[in-house]
């Protein structure tokens, strides 16, 4: 066995827009989600996505908010003194040390969700490190109800990580290896993240291929979710946000079993479901700032208020362009 | 008869005491000792005997002259002028349930794990002693405490206590967790079913550290329920509201016979959700901790369900802002998880009501397309 390989440890992520005019950024608003397992940032500027990054969310918290940013903010110059507004957002939001407010990360993501995929969007499960939840929300990405699962990481970010690693098989290729398999097996009774090692290890000595196993835990995760989901019920349409909404095994398994289909991005989109939580407070954080703008603009007399160029920015963004 | 409860006017019938009255006004007074259909602890004493035990005091109210009565113990007459809530009131009601936490196991109370736990080992590594009960999340007494004390101002200890356990038929009997309220003993003696077996006797040893005199526990008369003369009506059980006394798998020991179907066990009235009026008086009561607060308007309508670094700091701001706002009511939890706990009530709450705590909506103005 390869004891060197980290084969839990996903992949940062990082994206800035191409051909961005340095001098043209202005009005930046930023949204950091620090989640249990990961931690998001994402830059505005105007209103218009301009770079987000991913990392892991270390021991501690507000050192992960200020590594986020900077690994958003870093490859094109932005440094926290050109940020008008930060939102906070995440378990940890309110660990990030330079954060104007903090918002749940449940209004975040909904609001994220609802820029990524488009106002069509009602339904959102939100997948993420320890924790899942159904979100409803309106054609504006406000919350109107949610649901989420019991103090257990089982089913869940950390849990996949644990099989990963259990299994030697790279994180982001689960979901494909989970299909290479002749006849879905039957779910694992137990996602017990604690018990997932050995529940394994008995399948593969039982002469399960790796492939079988990832099946097997895949759709038992699925499973799980898919419940949640059902009590809260499925309105069209149907978006995955939170890293796991990266796995195909997990989300075609979900589909299959609430036999409503997600939404999907375009093939050429820059979003990463997992940056919805941070996109959401940079959402907000642009709303927050332009409000702060134009109050201070009243008390100052003045008639030079801010454009919108909130619905404008979607409008270019949607569909959202290729990356670089 | 006609009377006022906190300004309300209730009808009653003759006889009813004051406790009664604010039953039927849907006034929740706390009552530890007092249990429908029996008779007062301490009749005994007004006989002329001696006293067996204190009464649990909780039920403390003030009538018209401005004095502070037991509601249980005093009767109720036309025209009375009762108020069952003030600070004073609370304070005598927070010291009198201090006296009776002291020598009951209570870490339950604020364990994080307060919505579900297989009891099977203890996470947060209590000593067996102070854990929690098989009632837990369920007993009287909790709900009561989270009543009378809904701004945490009693630190919630390990208190611990003998937990030696005697399972006789289906009635199970773990006196270490006896307050002494004297309910059992009552319903052993009064029921029609049931066998005089159980009594009201001194504690083997005062709790350490104990100033008032222990309070008395419930024991069978004689070494075993069996030879005290049980009946095994399994009406002590559902009665006693600090798990001390319980019937495992049933509400009742064994199914009374038919000849004793015509007494039934009486519906006693339980705690509501507490809170505390949001007043500076209150707020200073609340531990400077991490936790989730509760802001609730006059009519006890959820407002707000926030997580604070500092509950107490929350809710001192939540005073300052209560002119713009209308909140009158507050409750908190303890946890230091409290971002997470937040999203947690808050699932609660919209499963309950179908949407938000209206100031946990996200103003309509911070979504793009609204913006002037």
């Amino acid at each position: 066995m390869d004891g060197q390989r980290e084969f839990w440890r996903w992949s940062e992520r990082s994206w800035q827009a191409p051909d961005l005019d340095r001098q043209a950024v202005t009005a930046v608003t930023a949204g950091i989600d620090v989640g249990s397992v990961s931690s998001q940032a994402v830059l505005l500027a105007g209103g218009r996505l301009v770079s987000f990054f991913s990392t892991r969310t270390g021991s501690s918290s507000p050192d992960s908010a200020v590594r986020a940013f900077k690994g958003a903010g870093e490859p094109l110059g932005i440094t926290l003194d050109d940020v008008s507004y930060t939102v906070g957002t995440g378990y940890g939001r309110v660990n990030v040390p330079f954060a104007d407010r903090t918002i749940t990360e449940i209004a975040c993501h909904a609001r994220g969700a609802n820029f990524m995929a488009g106002p069509a969007v009602r339904t959102i499960l939100d997948m993420g490190g320890q924790d899942c939840k159904v979100i409803r929300c309106d054609e504006r990405g406000k919350v109107l109800n949610f649901i989420m699962n019991d103090k257990c990481a089982a089913g869940t970010g950390r849990g996949m990580e644990v099989i990963a690693d259990v299994l030697s098989v790279p994180i982001e290729e689960i979901g494909r290896r989970s299909f290479e398999i002749d006849d879905e097996p039957p779910p694992v009774s137990n996602v017990c993240t604690v018990f997932a090692k050995s529940e394994a290890t008995s399948l593969l000595r039982a002469g399960w291929s790796v492939e079988r196993v990832l099946a097997a835990y895949c759709a038992a995760m699925a499973q799980r979710v898919a419940g949640l989901i059902e009590r809260m019920g499925v309105e069209r349409e149907f978006f995955i946000t939170g890293g796991i909404g990266k796995n195909v095994g997990v989300t075609r398994r979900i589909e299959r079993l609430i036999g409503v289909e997600a939404l999907r991005l375009p093939e050429d989109s820059v979003f990463d479901p997992q940056i919805a939580g941070a996109l959401g407070a940079a959402l907000f954080a642009h709303s927050l700032h332009r409000k702060r703008e134009k109050e201070r603009g009243v008390a100052a007399g003045a008639g030079a208020v801010m454009p919108p160029v909130d619905t404008a920015a979607r409008k270019d963004l949607w569909p959202p362009a290729a990356g670089r | 008869m006609h009377l006022r409860i906190d300004g309300e006017a209730v009808a009653v019938p003759g006889g009813s005491s004051i406790l009664d009255a604010c039953d039927a006004a849907g006034r929740y007074v706390p009552r530890l000792c007092h249990y429908p259909g029996l008779s007062r602890p301490w009749a005994a004493a007004e006989g002329g005997g001696p006293a067996l035990w204190d009464e649990c005091g909780l039920c403390v109210i003030r009538s018209g002259d401005g004095s502070e009565v037991l509601a249980c113990a005093t009767a109720a007459a036309p025209g009375m002028e009762i108020v069952t809530d003030d600070p004073e009131l609370r304070a005598i009601r927070l010291g009198r349930l201090a006296s009776i936490l002291a020598g009951h196991p209570h870490i339950c109370l604020s364990c994080p794990d307060r919505d579900g736990c297989s009891r099977d080992v203890c996470t947060y590594g209590n000593a067996p002693e102070a854990r929690c009960c098989a009632e837990f999340g369920r007993c009287e007494l909790g709900a009561l405490v989270g009543f009378v004390d809904a701004a945490l101002a009693l630190p919630r200890r390990a208190v611990t206590a003998s937990r030696d356990a005697v399972t006789e038929g289906r009635i199970r009997r773990e006196m270490g967790l006896c307050i002494g309220c004297g309910r059992c003993a009552r319903i052993c003696d009064e029921a029609p079913e049931a066998g005089r077996a159980l009594e009201m006797g001194a504690a083997d040893a005062p709790a350490a550290g104990a100033q008032e005199r222990p309070r008395p526990v419930a024991r069978p008369k004689k070494g075993t329920l069996q030879a005290a003369g049980c009946t095994f009506c399994g009406r002590c059980g559902p009665a006693c509201p600090a798990g001390a006394l319980s019937t495992p798998g049933g509400a009742g020991a064994r199914r009374p016979g038919r000849r004793r179907a015509g007494s039934r066990p009486a519906t006693p009235v339980l705690p509501p959700v507490g809170r505390e009026p949001l007043t500076e008086q209150a707020v200073g009561a609340v531990p400077s901790k991490a936790g989730v607060l509760h802001l609730l308007d006059g009519a006890g309508r959820v407002l707000r369900i926030t997580g604070a670094a500092d509950v107490r700091r929350a809710l001192t701001e939540a005073l300052a802002g209560q002119a713009r706002g209308e909140a009158a009511y507050f409750r908190v939890e303890l946890d230091d998880l409290y971002t997470q706990r937040e999203s947690e009530l808050l699932a609660r709450y919209a499963q309950q009501n179908g949407h938000l705590p209206p100031g946990n909506e996200v103003d309509d103005d911070l979504f793009g397309d609204d913006l002037p």
